[in-house]
């Protein structure tokens, strides 16, 4: 009897667990599906609002001829353009493993000339320099691939104004990121320079230590 | 339920003695309390069924009741100092008269049949134990529920509690850093000089989008 009434139990509370479940799922449901709408509206929006911006930047204006043109051959041309954007991945993915790896060996050197109680000064400053140069290139780099994007993605055919805009605007991006590159590539040589300074100390100072040591052992 | 009952057709109904009270030696018997076989058949009365009460069946109840009020009243009258009475015809017993042997067994069968009668309406209107009040599936749900959310509440603070001490286990780890000290040597600054120079190199060859990527003539504009 007691058996039969807990099996009851559990079966009506599977049953109300089920039934509160569903306006929770329901609504769950509806909640991702308005956000996903949201979300794509949110982009159109931001993306509107990117291409306004290259229109504003560039002042394309389009030949009636030209405008035709480009209406025939923007699509072929936007395919080129995605394609670019992963070569351009590609080449930001290799340089910053570079990069990395000179910011690791730069800290690793500086901390032991610390230990040596080597002046290090010169070295932070360049690697200083450094930093900065690179996170001026990853956000160039990031600006490029915003460009690249809109420009292979924004409907050409309907404005092809905005298509040529866009364009132009990530011309003068990749340019800037180029740009980017080149100051971090020219940083790195302070970098040697302040290591071969600190080598040179970090000598000197090992000498005198030996003398030292060499006169303290004779003057015994 | 232990009434001591009496025996049944074997006894002969005993009686009181019928000689008339002179004395108050006499008298003592017939008022004393009738031990728990004895039965008291009351004396024929002309044109009347002798009439045997079922009250002396049982030990706890006391003789008198059973006696009509002349026998009872005797004692009484002794008590208060007055005169004896003599005892009247209704008052007295015959010693197994004929007629109340002969329907001694028909009476035993009646009391039989009315102590049966009584013991069933005894046994009928036993108080009998409270039914077991009848509860709802609801209660036994909720009670239910509340062990759930009670064995998930104790889970999840186990669970809160073993992660904080985990997360403080690893922090007592990790906040135990070596303090020994590396200085570099001037190998150590020629690997790292080597490396850069490596490094440099790599990133001459890294292969970037050019301007002529994202020209007119490239792209088929």
């Amino acid at each position: 009897m007691l058996q039969k009434k807990i099996s009851l139990g559990v079966l009506v509370g599977a049953f109300l667990a089920t039934i509160l479940f569903v306006p929770v799922a329901s609504a769950a449901q509806d909640s991702s599906n308005a956000s996903t709408q949201n979300n794509a509206t949110q982009k159109a929006a931001k993306l509107a609002e990117r291409v306004a911006n290259y229109k504003t930047k560039q002042a394309v204006k389009l030949a009636a001829a030209e405008e035709t043109k480009l209406k025939g051959s923007c699509k072929a041309a936007q395919a080129k353009v995605s394609a670019l954007t992963t070569k351009s991945t590609a080449a930001y993915t290799a340089r910053t493993k570079l990069f990395t790896a000179i910011t690791t060996k730069v800290t690793s050197i500086k901390s032991g000339l610390q230990d040596a109680e080597i002046e290090t000064k010169d070295l932070e400053t360049a690697e200083a320099a450094f930093d900065k140069a690179v996170a001026d290139y990853k956000t160039a780099y990031e600006t490029l691939k915003a460009d690249l994007a809109d420009t292979a993605e924004l409907d050409c055919v309907t404005d092809p104004t905005a298509f040529k805009a866009a364009l132009l605007t990530a011309r003068a991006d990749r340019q800037a990121m180029a740009d980017k590159a080149k100051t971090v590539v020219e940083s790195i040589p302070a970098i040697r320079a302040a290591l071969v300074t600190a080598r040179q100390e970090l000598a000197k100072a090992s000498t005198s230590d030996t003398t030292e040591s060499t006169n303290t052992g004779a003057a015994q | 339920m232990d009434d001591i009952r009496r025996p049944q057709s074997s006894t002969t109904p005993r009686a009181f003695n019928t000689t008339p009270v002179t004395d108050i030696a006499g008298v003592t018997p017939r008022t004393a309390a009738p031990t728990a076989n004895s039965v008291y058949t009351a004396a024929p009365v002309a044109g009347s069924e002798p009439t045997v009460s079922s009250a002396p069946l049982t030990e706890s109840l006391p003789a008198t009741s059973n006696i009509s009020a002349p026998l009872s009243s005797a004692p009484q009258n002794v008590a208060s100092g007055g005169p004896v009475m003599a005892p009247t015809q209704s008052a007295t017993f015959e010693q197994n008269p004929p007629s109340a042997q002969a329907t001694s067994g028909s009476l035993l069968a009646e009391i039989e049949a009315q102590e049966k009668t009584e013991s069933e309406s005894r046994v009928q209107q036993a108080p009998t134990a409270p039914r077991p009040k009848k509860h709802g599936w609801f209660p036994i749900f909720m009670a239910i529920l509340i062990a759930l959310g009670l064995l998930a509440g104790a889970g999840y603070a186990y669970w809160q509690n073993n992660k904080q001490t985990k997360i403080t286990q690893t922090t007592k780890t990790t906040s135990t850093p070596a303090a020994t000290k590396k200085p570099a040597t001037t190998a150590d600054i020629d690997a790292a000089t080597k490396a850069i120079d490596a490094s440099l190199t790599s990133l001459g060859q890294a292969t970037d989008i050019l301007e002529s990527d994202l020209s007119d003539t490239t792209l088929g504009l």
